[in-house]
């Protein structure tokens, strides 16, 4: 009995070795030579401070240059012939890599302990949908608020570093998206691993991940990275006429906690935001006890996230209800999360919870609509969560 | 003196070419270490590569009468679990769902496999990889160095400056979490030792 059962585990650890195996080739069968790109990075100085301030001049003469030369393209565009205009976008898109136009760059309050960067000019059709400001590094996941995960919204929200940094999130009418995150360069820092590019004579490393490409520098002490889906030379483009727009205030307190300093998308209430869009749209017909509507958030015409809280706290816990036209339940998750395939009248949905249970997803899709119900430290039942999703109308 | 040897000694006189050969003889293979344990190919990138610079800036920490693949492993699983650690910490609403998709139910519920071709098809290691991924950092790590960096129980116990029973009871506790997660995808994928 006792061989039988020693083979018996022989025969599952094999199989584990041998399964362990087959996985680790299949998601990785190979890899291009790491050595160069290896060794860019032992041979390159650019850890910790030694690149310090030595490129703050050539910076801030090229992007005022830039700055200068930008806004004059834009006064000139608005009095001159046709034809002119056309010569100077096309001038313009060389210096920039598409037409732009001017940013109104954000300030931070209180100053945080980095300089930061921001576009001179966005690329045409962008516009700054939001800001993250993390004073404190607290983990964006303890912010607890329920905002939208796409593109750039989504990026605001993510959990990106235990240190105070910023996040500022551009989107395009085509929803292309750009974040820029930024934070200072901590002791000994060095690059991640990634193509070698260059930014502002500054050693840069590009990452892909499916369409989305990261490239991450530093540059006078802040560590910059930018998120996008933008082609490559767009990307570079855009990283390139960064400015300084903002430097530490040693004389400003910090504050106690995170903060979402602004957000585009206001709060309004859900009359005003059905009131915009084409269509009814379904939203739950029951919800638990003690948990209310806090308000809408509305991008027409066709996405919609109601926001609901708990009456009489404070808490940051919330829950979220986000209808927008398309598949996206395939693209969010909860990290982590043990998944659980449901049904929500009829239709097969996604439900999520994280292990340690301070949040829990569900994602379905209807008729081309996809739908999210998500819920953050809100202490909702599973049970809960599927008879709020059940009593969508 | 062995290639490895060589490459070691020119390390340690402060060539950088040396780590050129220790490079191409593990990086793949901690490459993929890496990632069964992060689930995240450009963390694993992050891991291999910064292990590697440690490598560097630190050869003459290593002595040079032990073998270089499990100190250098030790230290990748070790920073790979630091940022599975850190990782979980976080909450993302980022990244992609686990793969457990309406086909791998479908299989599930059909039944008409055989075990044996059960295993051989995709939707199993699709199983082993999303089980993995629900496994604490330090489970993860103990199955991908027993089973993927194929040490002995001894060797983890070196590695790991534990007992043996200590590593056997880890494996055991992680074995049958594997399992029950395992069962819970999918029954008789694969069983737990008990």
């Amino acid at each position: 009995m006792d061989v039988l059962h020693r083979r018996k585990t022989m025969n599952h650890e094999e199989r584990l070795r041998r399964l362990l195996h087959t996985v680790a080739e299949e998601k990785i069968p190979n890899v291009m030579n790491p050595w160069p790109q290896l060794r860019h990075r032992l041979v390159t100085p650019h850890r910790s401070l030694r690149n310090g301030r030595h490129s703050i001049r050539r910076t801030l003469l090229l992007s005022g240059s830039a700055l200068v030369l930008c806004a004059a393209l834009l006064l000139l565009a608005a009095s001159v012939s046709p034809a002119t205009a056309r010569t100077l976008a096309a001038i313009e898109q060389a210096i920039v890599g598409t037409r732009s136009v001017p940013n109104n760059p954000v300030s931070f309050q209180p100053a945080p302990p980095f300089i930061v960067f921001q576009p001179a000019v966005l690329p045409q059709g962008f516009s700054r949908i939001g800001e993250r400001y993390n004073p404190n590094g607290m983990s964006d996941s303890q912010i607890g608020t329920v905002i939208p995960a796409d593109g750039a919204r989504s990026a605001l929200v993510r959990a990106r570093s235990q240190t105070p940094h910023v996040v500022i999130g551009y989107e395009s009418t085509n929803t292309t998206y750009v974040a820029l995150f930024q934070r200072a360069v901590q002791p000994q820092e060095v690059l991640p691993s990634g193509e070698v590019r260059t930014v502002n004579n500054q050693p840069a490393t590009l990452r892909h991940d499916g369409t989305t490409r990261t490239l991450t520098w530093m540059q006078d002490n802040t560590w910059l990275e930018l998120e996008t889906d933008l082609e490559e030379r767009e990307l570079l483009a855009f990283a390139t006429q960064l400015t300084i727009t903002q430097r530490p205030d040693t004389t400003t307190a910090v504050s106690d906690g995170p903060a979402i300093v602004s957000y585009d998308l206001p709060l309004v209430s859900v009359e005003d935001a059905l009131r915009v869009l084409p269509a009814q749209v379904p939203q739950p017909t029951w919800l638990p006890a003690d948990v209310i509507v806090q308000g809408a958030r509305v991008d027409p015409p066709d996405w919609l996230n109601l926001v609901y809280t708990r009456a009489g706290t404070n808490k940051d816990g919330g829950m979220s209800f986000e209808i927008s036209r398309g598949s996206r339940s395939a693209t969010t998750s909860l990290n982590g999360a043990e998944t659980e395939v449901v049904q929500v009248n009829g239709q097969t949905a996604v439900y999520q919870r994280t292990v340690s249970g301070s949040a829990q997803r569900l994602a379905w899709e209807v008729d081309g609509y996809s739908y999210e119900l998500s819920e953050s430290r809100l202490g909702l039942t599973r049970d809960e969560l599927l008879r709020v999703a059940e009593s969508i109308r | 003196v062995t290639d490895e040897e060589l490459a070691i000694t020119r390390l340690q006189r402060g060539d950088v070419d040396g780590l050129q050969f220790l490079v191409a003889r593990y990086y793949l293979q901690a490459l993929r270490a890496a990632y069964l344990v992060t689930h995240d190919r450009m963390a694993a990138e992050d891991v291999v590569q910064d292990a590697f610079i440690r490598v560097y800036e630190r050869i003459h920490q290593f002595d040079t009468t032990r073998p270089f693949g499990p100190w250098f492993l030790r230290s990748v699983i070790n920073a790979a679990v630091k940022v599975s650690m850190r990782a979980d910490r976080d909450l993302s609403l980022d990244k992609p769902a686990p793969s457990t998709n309406a086909s791998f139910y479908e299989t599930l519920v059909d039944g008409q496999l055989s075990l044996d071709e059960q295993v051989i098809q995709a939707e199993t290691t699709t199983a082993i990889w999303t089980a993995l991924q629900q496994l604490r950092p330090a489970q993860r790590a103990v199955i991908v160095q027993r089973y993927y960096l194929g040490l002995s129980e001894a060797e983890l116990a070196q590695v790991q400056h534990c007992p043996p029973g200590t590593i056997k009871s880890r494996l055991h506790a992680a074995r049958i979490r594997l399992g029950e997660l395992l069962n819970a995808l999918r029954p008789n994928v694969i069983q737990t030792d008990d």
